[in-house]
């Protein structure tokens, strides 16, 4: 038994040598061939794989690069543009904080300018607090959905009642629209003040018009991506721009110190309070 | 004499043949192999290249944004100051529709009409005019003149309402009426 398989085992290996011998050169191409064929699936189509997705990095990467080249030209040439040279305008027309005092500033501007006096002035108080102050239940919480939205600007309304002759009063509602913050009336009531002079002219004749005008500052959130092109002026934009040019703009000295009034000094020779 | 007969000759001849055929196939799949590692290089070379392309183009990115940031105090003055016109854009057309209505009504109604009062409801679009007239007469024309299919192609529906004597003989009477978009022209 152990001598068949013996012989066995000869005749096999005698045979691979026999193969090999007489067979040497299919031998060696079944091995090149075998060895392409795991290259072929172990390299080859991975590189093309990966040549494939390179190239497709390679055009978004150059797709953004024109991206950034262009918005850095932008940049450099945009400092005699429409948009830069007319920001200020466009800041002064709708400011980014509440524009009380420029408001107040500008209605004193036109109703000189108009020949009306001003009777009373009032406002509509905005926000006092936050709306993390406000109080909070804990049912209503759990119920209520928050949403918040951004507004994209927000209303400041001045109540004011101003007196004059009609025709100056229409003045003074023409030029109101045309000053900086811009500004809208939003109601008027006109009253005609009774006079003693009964052939007095409809023109000469003193009214009194309580007014609300209503200005707006900008509140919105603005975000831009490094590689988003710069907006461009649109028609409308443009003409706007245009319009604010015919504006009344007034200018508000800023303080930056308190300014005595010449006041008394109540303490004199009193440089500290001793605690 | 010996003759020496050799067994083996055509057996040779047979070896032979079938080596070269062998030989053929193995020309072949060495040709083979050579093209393969020859596209092998090609791919590798390319591989290379798209890779120095694509870590070139980031650098050249990294240089344009350094620069994009270093006027980003331009580019915010640009946005902001886009985004605020678009905005006056907006309040500029509301406002423009309820003078271009007060205007309106001022010139079909004429100067002896007094507007007395004039409320304006921007998100609304709704403006609502107190109106004085000193007779019934100029009252009458007034009836007329809101019945125009005109005012009624540009405003809509227009409601009458709160009409009352005044102590001189005059009358007052308040109109409310629709700003719709449609009626609006590009005068500003």
């Amino acid at each position: 038994m152990a001598d068949t398989q013996k012989l066995k085992t000869t005749n096999q290996q005698t045979n691979f040598r026999y193969i090999y011998n007489t067979r040497k050169y299919l031998v060696w191409s079944g091995v090149i061939g075998l060895i392409t064929v795991v290259l072929l699936f172990a390299s080859l189509i991975p590189q093309i794989n990966s040549i494939t997705s390179l190239y497709d990095d390679l055009l978004k990467e150059n797709k953004r690069l024109t991206q950034l080249k262009l918005k850095v030209a932008q940049l450099t040439d945009s400092t005699n543009s429409l948009i830069v040279t007319n920001s200020e305008r466009v800041n002064n027309a709708l400011p980014s904080k509440k524009p009380l005092l420029e408001l107040l500033t500008a209605l004193n501007a036109v109703g000189s300018q108009t020949k009306v006096s001003f009777d009373d002035i009032s406002l509509t108080p905005g926000k006092i607090s936050t709306e993390s102050a406000e109080p909070k239940s804990s049912k209503r919480s759990k119920d209520k959905k928050k949403t918040t939205t951004s507004k994209k600007y927000e209303t400041l309304s001045v109540d004011i009642n101003v007196t004059g002759k009609i025709e100056n009063i229409n003045n003074f509602l023409r030029e109101i629209e045309n000053i900086a913050p811009f500004s809208t009336v939003t109601a008027m009531s006109l009253n005609e003040r009774s006079s003693n002079n009964p052939n007095q002219e409809f023109t000469d004749a003193i009214f009194e018009a309580k007014l609300t005008v209503s200005t707006y500052f900008f509140t919105k959130s603005v975000a831009a991506n490094i590689d988003a092109a710069l907006p461009e002026l649109t028609v409308a934009q443009r003409e706007i721009i245009d319009a604010l040019q015919g504006f009344t703009y007034t200018t508000l000295e800023e303080q930056y110190q308190i300014r005595g009034g010449g006041l008394e000094n109540l303490f004199p020779g009193i440089g500290s309070i001793p605690i | 004499m010996e003759r020496e007969i050799n067994f083996v000759q055509g057996r040779r001849k047979k070896l032979t043949k079938s080596q070269k055929v062998d030989l053929k196939i193995f020309k072949g799949v060495l040709g083979v192999f050579g093209v393969f590692v020859a596209i092998f290089l090609i791919t590798l070379g390319v591989d290379f290249y798209l890779q120095f392309q694509v870590k070139s183009a980031k650098d050249q990115q990294k240089q344009m944004e350094r620069q994009v940031a270093a006027q980003e105090s331009i580019e915010q003055s640009i946005v902001i100051t886009t985004e605020k016109l678009k905005i006056l854009s907006e309040l500029f057309e509301l406002r423009y529709d309820k003078q271009a209505a007060i205007d309106f009504f001022s010139e079909i109604f004429g100067s002896q009409v007094l507007i007395k009062d004039i409320n304006y409801e921007a998100g609304e679009r709704i403006l609502s005019l107190r109106l004085q007239s000193p007779s019934i007469f100029i009252l009458e024309s007034v009836f007329e003149e809101l019945s125009n299919p005109e005012v009624e192609e540009q405003f809509g529906q227009v409601n009458k309402t709160d009409l009352v004597r005044n102590d001189r003989g005059g009358y007052n009477m308040a109109i409310t009426l629709s700003l719709v978009e449609e009626s609006k022209t590009k005068k500003k």
